[in-house]
């Protein structure tokens, strides 16, 4: 099982936090954004008294820190852009996959058509690197600053990422000739409150007319190839760290216990 | 009917190297430097602004070909002004003219950032070639 933890600090937390989030479930693979820790005294807390180690990524991603389990034979930088890192596991046992780790610019420092832009850039991106690698079990996490229905998400040329894995398992959709691969996107289940938890990673109360206050900018999206290997009941918005609430009293994300964001794991049976 | 030619000396036009031919000669300029073990890469990006971006990539072969992007330089077809950013620190350069454009290019391209980065893959490739 391979376990994939994401969370954007917004430039606060605890050491002890985030160690404490990585060893309560089991992390192999954390991808954090807006970190101020330092890597090596972060890979240094993560590893204290602990059998099996944390590493640092090779690569130059300056926007999302990785830190993994496996060893530079197992998990090799493919590309490093901006925002954007590509990697290739290759774990000992199982299927190899590609991993996007992302974190876009933020909604106040962009506008929508920039960030459109910028998700048609990473489709590329990621279709060179499938190209590269050779197949296309790619799973793509972090902080989009987009939600799963606005254009950069949702549309062909962006990332064409769709709520309903029976849509994506068709594999492409074609316009004006041109075919474009699906991401299936799972994160669309955390809109809304039927459950007891939060209904969404990031909590904004843009004072707009169309205030949505709820956003799930933190995602994980998932190519047909590797649905297969998705652990469904995984995927959770982690609102606890070591028995504390990262929450406010009234639901929302903590900033001053945790982040302004709230963070995401999945699994994958690889 | 007039032969005579309303468009004025063309044949002796200077023709100025657009910021693209600077990128591709930085390029090439790194691969031969390094032997090859580490190469630039110019790519063109889609944006929604009028003009031009492009970015320049250190690639390394014997890495698996690991790509990482150095610099974007986003320009009209009259070139100037044109806005650099610094992908390693996310600085932005505007420079009105190819004077400006060469020496803020020369600053990035020698930071220390980058050249950490190329020290970096250099050692990491003479691993894979032992």
């Amino acid at each position: 099982m391979l376990n994939i933890l994401f969370w954007n600090l917004g430039r606060r937390s605890s050491t002890d936090a985030v160690v404490s989030i990585a060893r309560e479930h089991s992390a192999d693979i954390l991808l954090l954004a807006e970190s101020e820790f330092s890597r090596e005294s972060l890979v240094t807390a993560l590893n204290e008294n602990q059998d099996s180690l944390f590493f640092l990524d090779r690569g130059f991603s300056n926007r999302v820190q990785i830190y993994t389990r496996y060893m530079d034979d197992f998990f090799r930088p493919l590309q490093d852009h901006g925002g954007i890192a590509v990697r290739h596991i290759s774990p000992p046992v199982g299927k190899d996959v590609i991993l996007v780790a992302v974190h876009l610019q933020s909604k106040l420092f962009s506008q929508e058509e920039d960030q459109s832009f910028a998700c048609c850039n990473l489709n590329e991106i990621i279709k060179n690197n499938e190209k590269k690698v050779g197949h296309s079990r790619t799973i793509l996490m972090g902080d989009l600053n987009l939600n799963p229905f606005e254009s950069g998400v949702a549309y062909a040329s962006g990332l064409n990422a769709v709520s309903d894995r029976r849509i994506a398992r068709k594999g492409t959709r074609t316009i004006d000739g041109k075919r474009y691969r699906y991401f299936y996107n799972p994160m669309w289940n955390f809109f809304g409150d039927f459950s007891t938890r939060p209904p969404g990673t990031y909590f904004y109360d843009s004072g707009k007319c169309a205030n949505y206050y709820w956003h799930v900018f933190d995602q994980v999206l998932i190519r047909p190839d590797l649905i297969d290997y998705f652990e469904f009941d995984s995927l959770k918005i982690i609102t606890e760290v070591n028995g504390f609430s990262l929450l406010t009293d009234q639901g929302k994300p903590d900033r001053h216990k945790g982040s302004d964001h709230l963070p995401i794991i999945l699994s994958l049976n690889l | 009917m007039t032969e005579e030619s309303f468009w004025g000396d063309l044949e002796n036009v200077q023709i100025e190297p657009t910021p693209l031919i600077h990128l591709k000669e930085q390029a090439s300029q790194l691969g031969k430097k390094t032997g090859g073990i580490i190469r630039g890469k110019v790519t063109r990006k889609t944006t929604p602004y009028q003009g031009l971006t492009y970015c320049l990539n250190i690639v390394a072969p014997f890495l698996n070909n690991y790509e990482v992007s150095i610099l974007e330089v986003r320009y009209r077809l009259d070139a100037y002004p044109l806005k650099l950013e610094d992908m390693a620190k996310g600085k932005v350069y505007e420079c009105s003219c190819e004077e400006e454009f060469l020496k803020d290019l020369k600053e990035i391209l020698s930071s220390d950032q980058v050249r950490r980065i190329i020290i970096s893959l250099l050692s990491n490739s003479a691993d894979w070639r032992k």
